[in-house]
């Protein structure tokens, strides 16, 4: 069930004020999100020929509808990661997919398309973060979760990680749970 | 300020000086290298602790970046129970006492507190600045920024005890204190021995000095024993002691022949006296006749008066024609009766003889008196060798008697004189009893006073002449006898001297008259004093004299 969807079901059912805590709620949690999918660039080390050439941007793709509308390109409107500009893209179906770096699957992507773009994407360097459970141990790099202290955790499938040849940092698996291929 | 610091250096200066020169030499020993030890130990010491606490804030800052490197993911996802753990690995270094993390708004993020603390300590990190700092309670405080691919994302703050780093000052100071001593001790050892060599050759010399002033034996030599400067003391003071030896020898030498001159000098005066004496006695003798020959001379010359008037009666006398008539007489003595009453010349010769007679008579009582005048002188210079034998034989011969009568008496030695002149005589006695005196003297003395007013206003031409004696009490035992004359007076100039041996205005005069009445008024105990207007106004002498009765009188046997 994807966040949007609690989302729609949530504000139906509920009372205004409700609604709009649910609301606030949700607003806050894609902001710590957006947060950690460009933090996340920070501690893992693409290839070099995950680029086309040096000028080449930082392209974070997002599938699916992003409820944080323009946050995002506004997080990263101003930033670079390792001094290359990021650019971000949107895309409705895994057939619209165009190279990137990172590709945030949002929750609203279903189980056939999740599949399909994993298998699109197949031993390109690219980081598939999703925010569906067990999403990392079915093809996703980083997995968002709702961690038991209502804060927002990430699990790490390391040999994903390792057959894209990405390269992640000790310091960001530290904090994360590391899961395995099923 | 200053003021205090010149006295306190006064105080030390002085302490020094009082100091023994063993003393001072080990002060100066112990004193440099105690400063030299300390200055080397302060330099080492201070520059260890540089390093130390240098290699405190590398050690630190390092761990401290270490821990920021870690710590960046924690922040950036937002896991403080991660940065927590992260900050607990500082339990391996106990020192630090405190830790944490904020996050880029400043708020703590994570913190660790060491287990030796109770709480955090109140620290306001989110305000400071980055960097170190050595914070006054004793604790090195270092914060760092933690940066991410140049983001900020907060900064981290460690806070360290230096409690190791005073417990290693302490350590150094008592090491620097028993390295000082021990080093003080040992060069105050190593003084002792050395300073000898500067110390010992000067005590000796102040020991020999002192045995010398002691014992004033100047005959002890040092013995020189080395070139430098003591040496060259030594030296000096060898030859000073020559020299003070020498001069005492001469000294003594002077005093020995200085006490032969002494006693040969002795006997010249010895000598020179003895000769005085006999002189004075001479003088005294002379004077003695002078006196005799000056009182003398004065009568003398009325006795030759009186002997030229006897001789001029005799050689006009009457005697020579009486002689011749006496002859025509022899011639007629036949005839004698016709002669007498018929010859012209024979009835002269009876008136004649008649005449002659009486002329005779009267010639026999004018010598008679003359004569005797001439007794009377002569009886009174007699009586003044006498007086003068008795002067020279027999001083200081007293009587008791009258002053009144004593006065009388030489008046009436005058009187005549006084008569044939005309001059009045005034006597004016206050009642005074009998006393006690030398009569020779006072009757010398004032037959002399007497004789120099008869002379004054035998001179004074014109005017009754008076001459006033009078003998007044001048209180209660003394008497006074006060000769006035109103004749020539004496001359203002004149009258200092008066009394001086020699000083005459007379033109027979020795100068002798007054000088002796004033000595012998002295030699009575009394004073001869003398006044004058000046010339033509009179004279005034004064005789004053104690009054010394029978009662009083100790008669001195002669």
């Amino acid at each position: 069930m994807s966040a949007a969807c609690c989302f729609a079901i949530a504000a139906a059912v509920s009372s205004p004020a409700t609604a709009y805590s649910q609301d606030m709620g949700a607003v806050k949690e894609y902001k710590v999100k957006v947060a950690y999918i460009y933090n996340f660039a920070r501690y893992i080390k693409w290839p070099k020929d995950a680029f086309a050439d040096r000028e080449s941007p930082f392209v974070i793709g997002i599938l699916g509808d992003a409820p944080f509308g323009n946050t995002l390109q506004r997080v990263v409107e101003s930033r670079k990661i390792r001094d290359r500009r990021i650019v971000v893209r949107h895309f409705a179906a895994p057939r619209d997919y165009e190279s990137c770096q990172i590709l945030f699957v949002t929750g609203t992507v279903d189980v056939e398309a999740q599949k399909e773009i994993v298998n699109l994407t197949k031993g390109m360097p690219v980081l598939i973060v999703g925010e569906t459970a067990n999403f990392a141990s079915q093809g996703a790099g980083i997995n968002f979760y709702h961690d038991i202290d209502d804060t927002i955790g990430f699990e790490i499938n390391v040999d994903n990680l390792k057959r894209r040849h990405l390269m992640v940092d000790a310091r960001l698996l530290k904090l994360a749970r590391i899961v395995g291929d099923n | 300020m200053i003021s205090k610091t010149a006295k306190l250096l006064r105080g030390l200066a002085h302490y020094f000086s009082r100091k023994s020169i063993n003393g001072k030499l080990t002060l100066l020993t112990v004193t440099s290298s105690g400063v030299t030890l300390l200055v080397a130990c302060l330099a080492f010491v201070s520059n260890d602790i540089t390093v130390i606490r240098d290699s405190k804030v590398m050690q630190l800052t390092a761990l401290g970046e270490v821990l920021a490197s870690n710590s960046t993911a924690a922040l950036s996802f937002d896991r403080s129970q991660a940065a927590e753990e992260l900050l607990a690995s500082l339990q391996n270094r106990p020192m630090v006492e405190y830790a944490c993390i904020l996050d880029n708004n400043g708020k703590l993020f994570a913190q660790y507190i060491s287990d030796s603390q109770a709480h955090r300590p109140q620290l306001e990190v989110a305000d400071r600045e980055l960097g170190h700092q050595f914070t006054d309670d004793g604790h090195l405080e270092v914060i760092l920024p933690i940066v991410e691919g140049g983001d900020v994302l907060g900064k981290i703050c460690l806070y360290e005890s230096l409690a190791d780093l005073t417990a290693q000052l302490t350590r150094y100071a008592a090491i620097v204190a028993i390295v000082i001593v021990l080093s003080l001790l040992v060069a105050m050892l190593f003084s002792f021995r050395l300073q000898r060599a500067i110390s010992a050759p000067i005590l000796e010399l102040a020991t020999t000095a002192k045995r010398i002033s002691t014992e004033g034996d100047y005959s002890v030599r040092v013995p020189r024993r080395s070139d430098d400067e003591i040496g060259v003391l030594y030296e000096q003071f060898n030859l000073m002691l020559e020299q003070i030896q020498h001069g005492e020898q001469s000294l003594h030498e002077a005093r020995d022949k200085l006490e032969i001159r002494v006693m040969e000098r002795t006997t010249q005066l010895e000598e020179l006296h003895k000769q005085l004496l006999e002189t004075a006695r001479r003088a005294g003798m002379a004077e003695v006749a002078t006196s005799v020959l000056h009182n003398v001379g004065n009568i003398l010359n009325s006795v030759n008066v009186s002997a030229d008037l006897i001789r001029e009666r005799l050689r006009k006398s009457e005697v020579t024609d009486l002689n011749r008539a006496l002859a025509i007489l022899d011639d007629h003595k036949n005839d004698l009766a016709t002669f007498v009453t018929e010859n012209q010349k024979g009835k002269h010769l009876a008136p004649y003889l008649i005449a002659a007679g009486r002329t005779l008579q009267s010639e026999r009582d004018n010598l008679f008196d003359l004569s005797k005048s001439l007794m009377e002188n002569i009886t009174h210079m007699k009586s003044i060798v006498a007086m003068q034998q008795s002067y020279t034989q027999v001083s200081g011969l007293t009587e008791t008697l009258s002053m009144g009568e004593l006065i009388d008496d030489v008046i009436e030695m005058h009187a005549s004189s006084l008569q044939k002149y005309g001059i009045k005589l005034v006597r004016q006695y206050d009642d005074i009893p009998e006393v006690t005196i030398d009569k020779h003297r006072l009757v010398q003395i004032l037959i002399n006073l007497l004789k120099n007013a008869k002379e004054s206003l035998m001179e004074k031409l014109g005017g009754d002449a008076t001459l006033t004696i009078r003998l007044q009490k001048n209180g209660q035992d003394h008497m006074r006898i006060v000769v006035e004359d109103n004749g020539m007076g004496i001359h203002k100039e004149h009258l200092d001297k008066i009394f001086t041996y020699g000083f005459t205005t007379k033109e027979a005069g020795h100068g002798y008259g007054l000088h002796s009445c004033a000595n012998l008024v002295g030699e009575m105990g009394g004073s001869l004093s003398r006044h004058s207007d000046g010339p033509n106004e009179g004279a005034t002498f004064i005789i004053d004299l104690p009054i010394i009765t029978a009662d009083t009188t100790v008669i001195s046997s002669q």
